[in-house]
C-alpha cells in the first residue's frame, strides 16, 4: 500500500494505492492520525485503491466520526470497492464518488 | 493475507435475499450514532461503536469458514443483526435504564452490588439492556416479522452469560415465515466468540481514543491489553493472540485473559457440538510473542 497525502487550503486529500487490509491499516491510522488536525474537508481518492478489508472500512468510519460536522468524501472509486461498499451498508454512511 | 472470508456473510445474504440485505444495510445507516451514546456512561471505555460490530461481523466470517453453505438467508440476517445491535444496550438512555431495569431478572446480583451504581449495573447486564433495546426500538430497522425479532434479541443477549444449552432459551431451529429455521445456539456462540476475541490494538483508532489520558486503573489496564496484543488471528483449530510486550503486569493481564476466553470457547464448543450440526473448529486460544513470529 501507498499513501500519498496532500494539503490544501484547510482540504486534506489522502490518495491510497493497492490494498488496505489489517496489516496496512495501522499505517493509514497514523498517517490519518498526524495528517488531520485543523482541516475542514477530508477527501480519500481511491483511483489506484484495489482492495478495502473491513479494517480498512473502520479507518474510513472512524475518520468521518472524527470529523463530525466537517467535510469527507470517498472519490474516484473503482467498482470492486465500490461493491464492498454496497455489500457492507457502507454507501447509506459514506458520501461516495464513483470512478467514471 | 487470506482474504477468503471477507464479507462472506454480507455477499451471501445480498446473494440469497436481496431483500433482507438491503434491510440490513439500511440497518447500518440507522445504528450509526446510536452506538455511539455508550461514551456518555462509558467516556474511558475500549471501543463499543459500529467500529467494533465491524470486528464482530469480521471474525463471525472467519470462524463460520465454509459452513457459511449451510446457512439460509434469515439466520445471516439475523446474525449480522445482532452483530450490530448487540452492544446497544450499553448507550441506553436514563428513562429507558428505569424502563427495562424492571423487566430484567437481576438475581442475586444486589446482594453484592449497589443498585445506584448504574454504570456498573449497564456493563454487567448490557446484553439484557441490548435485548430491551431491540425489543422497544424495532419498528426503527424494519425488521420483517415477530420470530426474526426474537432472534436478532437472542442472539444479541447471547453475546455473553446466557445458557446456550438451554433449549427454551435457544432452540436449534426457531420456525420464521417463508419455511426456513434459525439455528440460535450456534449463532449466538458465534457473536459470543467474536465479541471475546475482538482485544487487538486495532479495536481502538488511535485517531479517536487518547489513551495516555486515562487515569482509572481498570482503563489502563484494559487498553494496555489491547495496545500490547497486535492482532488477533483466527487459523483452523485455534486462536492466536499476537503479543508485543516486555511488562510483565500486562503480559499476566493478557494470560488472564487468555483463561477467560478459553472457558468462553469452551462453553461455546459444549453448546454448538452438543446441540448443532456446525462445528466451531478452534479449540484453544494461544499467546504468542510477535518476536518468535519474527
Amino acid at each position: 500500500m501507498k499513501i500519498k497525502e496532500k494539503k490544501e487550503n484547510g482540504k486534506l486529500t489522502v490518495a491510497v494505492e493497492g490494498k488496505i487490509d489489517s496489516y496496512t491499516a495501522p499505517e493509514l491510522e497514523k498517517r490519518i492520525k498526524s495528517e488531520l488536525g485543523e482541516c475542514t474537508e477530508l477527501i480519500f481518492d481511491f483511483k489506484k485503491l484495489d482492495y478495502i478489508s473491513s479494517a480498512g472500512l473502520r479507518i474510513l468510519l472512524g475518520a468521518q466520526k472524527l470529523m463530525g460536522n466537517r467535510n469527507m468524501k470517498v472519490i474516484n472509486v473503482n467498482e470492486t470497492v465500490n461493491d464492498i461498499f454496497d455489500v457492507t451498508g457502507f454507501s447509506y454512511i459514506l458520501d461516495i464518488e464513483i470512478m467514471q | 493475507m487470506n482474504n477468503e472470508y471477507d464479507y462472506a456473510m454480507e455477499r451471501r445474504l445480498r446473494e440469497l435475499s436481496p431483500e433482507l440485505h438491503k434491510r440490513f444495510a439500511e440497518s447500518v445507516f440507522g445504528l450509526q450514532n446510536i452506538l455511539s451514546n455508550y461514551l456518555l456512561i462509558f467516556p474511558t471505555f475500549t471501543d463499543h461503536t459500529e467500529l467494533h460490530s465491524l470486528n464482530v461481523i469480521d471474525f463471525c466470517n472467519k470462524i463460520i469458514g465454509a459452513q457459511l453453505e449451510k446457512l439460509n438467508a434469515d439466520e445471516i440476517y439475523s446474525l449480522l443483526m445482532g452483530c450490530y445491535f448487540h452492544d446497544t444496550g450499553m448507550g441506553i438512555t436514563a428513562k429507558d435504564y428505569k424502563e427495562f431495569s424492571r423487566e430484567i431478572d437481576f438475581g442475586d446480583y444486589f446482594e453484592t452490588h449497589c443498585r445506584e451504581n448504574i454504570s456498573d449495573i449497564i456493563r454487567d447486564f448490557h446484553n439484557e439492556f441490548s435485548g430491551r433495546f431491540l425489543k422497544k426500538y424495532s419498528a426503527l430497522f424494519d425488521i420483517p416479522s415477530e420470530e426474526h425479532l426474537k432472534a436478532i434479541i437472542q442472539i444479541s443477549r447471547g453475546h455473553r452469560k446466557t445458557d446456550l444449552t438451554d433449549e427454551n432459551e435457544y432452540p436449534i431451529a426457531l420456525p420464521v415465515s417463508g419455511g426456513n429455521t434459525i439455528c440460535l445456539p450456534y449463532l449466538s456462540a458465534l457473536i459470543r466468540l467474536a465479541d471475546e476475541i475482538d482485544v487487538a490494538a486495532g479495536r481502538n483508532l488511535s485517531f479517536l481514543y487518547q489513551t495516555d489520558l486515562l487515569t482509572n486503573e481498570k482503563d489502563i489496564i484494559e487498553f494496555g491489553k489491547h495496545e500490547a496484543i497486535k492482532e488477533v488471528f483466527v487459523c483452523e483449530d485455534r486462536f492466536i493472540l499476537a503479543v508485543d510486550t516486555d511488562e510483565e503486569f500486562v503480559y499476566n493481564n493478557i494470560k488472564k485473559m487468555a483463561s477467560k476466553m478459553q472457558k468462553t470457547i469452551d462453553d461455546c464448543q459444549r453448546a454448538v457440538t452438543n446441540r448443532t450440526p456446525y462445528t466451531i473448529t478452534q479449540t484453544s486460544i494461544e499467546i504468542r510473542s510477535t518476536k518468535e513470529q519474527k
